[in-house]
């Protein structure tokens, strides 16, 4: 089922007039069948639309590019925690939990330099970030915000694969959202051994445990709680 | 009014509208030879109703209920093999650890009755229960049921597969957000249950896995160097490789480091992105043919997914 998967036209794809064109036909054709007389028949010009350039850190919720640039801030938000956390783990920290930590802190950075290189100048600025709350020298305060963001990021996540409208970019999200919940339990195991995949204790995040469902949730919910970390006003539209 | 010219114009903005239309592209030639012998004046109606087919949200879908019931073999699978182990050999558990398998364990079973019913509901048929006797758990050793490393092993296999085979199913979901949401969310939750398991390999530090890592990509070594990409897996069994490698025609071995076209290590500049974390940080999809290879490893012979 999966096409069009040649990696080096992802980018150009992705923005494309085609695609925009793509997700209008398939609006149009949910609606009424009797489209296909005006789209076989009359041909129309492509408008011709300048390239979006996004200089005031808006998320605009309407398509898929506001939902990137929504992860992207996310992904930050992780990137400059973990790098915050490697600078000077708690005295406490084992050997393997340095390692385990230094991995994150990685793979959060290559996320959000991911995604700042996917978006291009449709993507928001560096955003400024307050981890004031946090105390980076005791341990559970760390392995505490480390845990909120991680269930957090994998609730965002999921949520993002059912609300992207372009294929390509629910593949990208599904990728990335098994690494998010590989790291949540990796850090609730810090917590306690049998917390990896606590799912009542999750239902608060939309986890089912009778339906053995993971955490999803909206964006505003998502925003609502990562907001107090991000001192950048973000533009946030169409959600 | 040109049938072809319609589906020209549609191929331009919807690029995969043969594959919608039927997903086997020598059934469309078929409709198009059927095409040249409608009448001209029937063509509108033919097309509209293909278009109907093609885009409308009509259940059952077959597609749908083909995934699904693929997620649920691999689900007895997993299930058969916790709950084996709690139930007939309990012994091999540490009694620590009986929380963690029995979690594991009571996810499956969720997992089970969760897709059965959505599979009905969507008025498709379930695929029969499995019993634990379909399956063959011996291929990281045949000692799995005395060994408690080779039982972890053999868990992080069945658990990583899952995780692949979710996401492979995902696309074949869209459309129908509610189902879509459930495979995404079982998704993680097989996710977590294969970082914890890798965790407790890890703990065990058996030789050639002692740097096991709960995130996927490149091996490394006991002395924590990297092996070179594709030579072994993560279960350090070669005949397992189709858990990790790549389907035959997509590039997505769980090694890989590039990812949208751009190649993650050092990416922006930034050198501490190795390959390590470049092969980390996205998981990867395997599609359907593949999965059931994978799964096969674990089916015995009268029982396989064809």
């Amino acid at each position: 089922m999966i096409k069009n998967n040649s990696e080096a036209s992802a980018e150009k794809k992705l923005f494309s007039v085609s695609t925009i064109q793509r997700r209008q036909f398939l609006q149009l054709t949910g609606a009424s069948a009797l489209a296909i007389g005006i789209i076989g028949c009359k041909k129309e010009e492509t408008p011709s639309l300048t390239p979006y350039i996004n200089t005031d850190n808006t998320v605009d919720f309407k398509d898929d590019t506001g939902l990137l640039n929504y992860i992207y801030a996310l992904e930050q938000l992780e990137a400059a925690f973990y790098i915050k956390v490697a600078a000077g783990f708690p005295a406490n920290f084992t050997d393997l939990q340095k390692k385990l930590f230094t991995d994150i802190k990685l793979q959060e950075i290559a996320h959000r330099e991911f995604y700042k290189r996917f978006l291009g100048a449709t993507g928001i600025g560096t955003l400024e970030l307050d981890f004031s709350g946090i105390d980076f020298t005791d341990a559970t305060s760390v392995l505490t915000a480390a845990k909120t963001f991680e269930d957090l990021g994998t609730a965002a996540y999921n949520d993002a694969i059912v609300r992207s409208k372009n294929d390509y970019n629910l593949v990208i999200f599904s990728q990335i959202a098994s690494v998010e919940a590989r790291h949540a339990a990796v850090v609730r195991n810090q917590i306690d051994v049998n917390l990896f995949a606590d799912l009542n204790e999750l239902a608060a995040l939309g986890a089912v445990n009778a339906d053995g469902l993971d955490v999803i949730l909206s964006p505003d919910k998502v925003l609502a709680q990562a907001s107090k970390y991000i001192k950048t006003k973000l533009n946030v539209i169409n959600l | 009014m040109n049938i072809l010219n319609i589906l020209n114009e549609i191929e331009k903005v919807d690029g995969e509208i043969y594959e919608r239309l039927s997903p086997r592209r020598s059934a469309m030639k078929d409709f198009l030879n059927v095409g040249k012998k409608i009448s001209i004046a029937a063509l509108p109606l033919a097309l509209s109703s293909m278009l109907q087919k093609a885009y409308g949200q009509t259940a059952p879908n077959t597609a749908v209920i083909d995934a699904l019931n693929l997620a649920l073999v691999l689900e007895y699978m997993e299930f058969q093999f916790y709950n084996n182990a709690l139930t007939v050999t309990p012994n091999l558990i540490p009694d620590a650890d009986k929380p963690v398998i029995t979690t594991l364990r009571d996810h499956e079973q969720a997992h089970i009755n969760l897709l059965t019913k959505t599979i009905t509901d969507l008025g498709g048929t379930a695929k029969a229960v499995m019993p634990y006797a379909n399956f063959d758990y011996t291929k990281v050793n045949a000692n799995v049921n005395t060994n408690y490393g080779t039982f972890l092993r053999t868990a992080v296999v069945l658990e990583d597969l899952g995780v692949r085979a979710y996401k492979g199913q995902a696309i074949s979901l869209i459309g129908n957000n509610a189902v879509l949401s459930a495979a995404v969310r079982i998704h993680s939750v097989e996710a977590r249950h294969s970082a914890q398991l890798r965790l407790m390999v890890n703990k065990l530090q058996v030789a050639t896995l002692k740097q096991l890592r709960p995130w996927i990509g490149v091996r490394r070594n006991d002395d924590g160097t990297a092996v070179v990409p594709t030579t072994t897996n993560d279960s350090m069994i070669g005949a397992l490789s189709p858990v990790y490698d790549k389907d035959s025609t997509v590039a997505n071995s769980e090694t890989k480091t590039m990812q949208a076209g751009m190649e993650l290590t050092g990416i922006n500049g930034f050198t501490e992105i190795t390959v390590e974390p470049a092969a980390e940080c996205f998981d990867e999809y395997l599609l359907t043919a593949t999965v059931k290879t994978a799964a096969n490893l674990f089916i015995k012979a009268a029982f396989q997914l064809t």
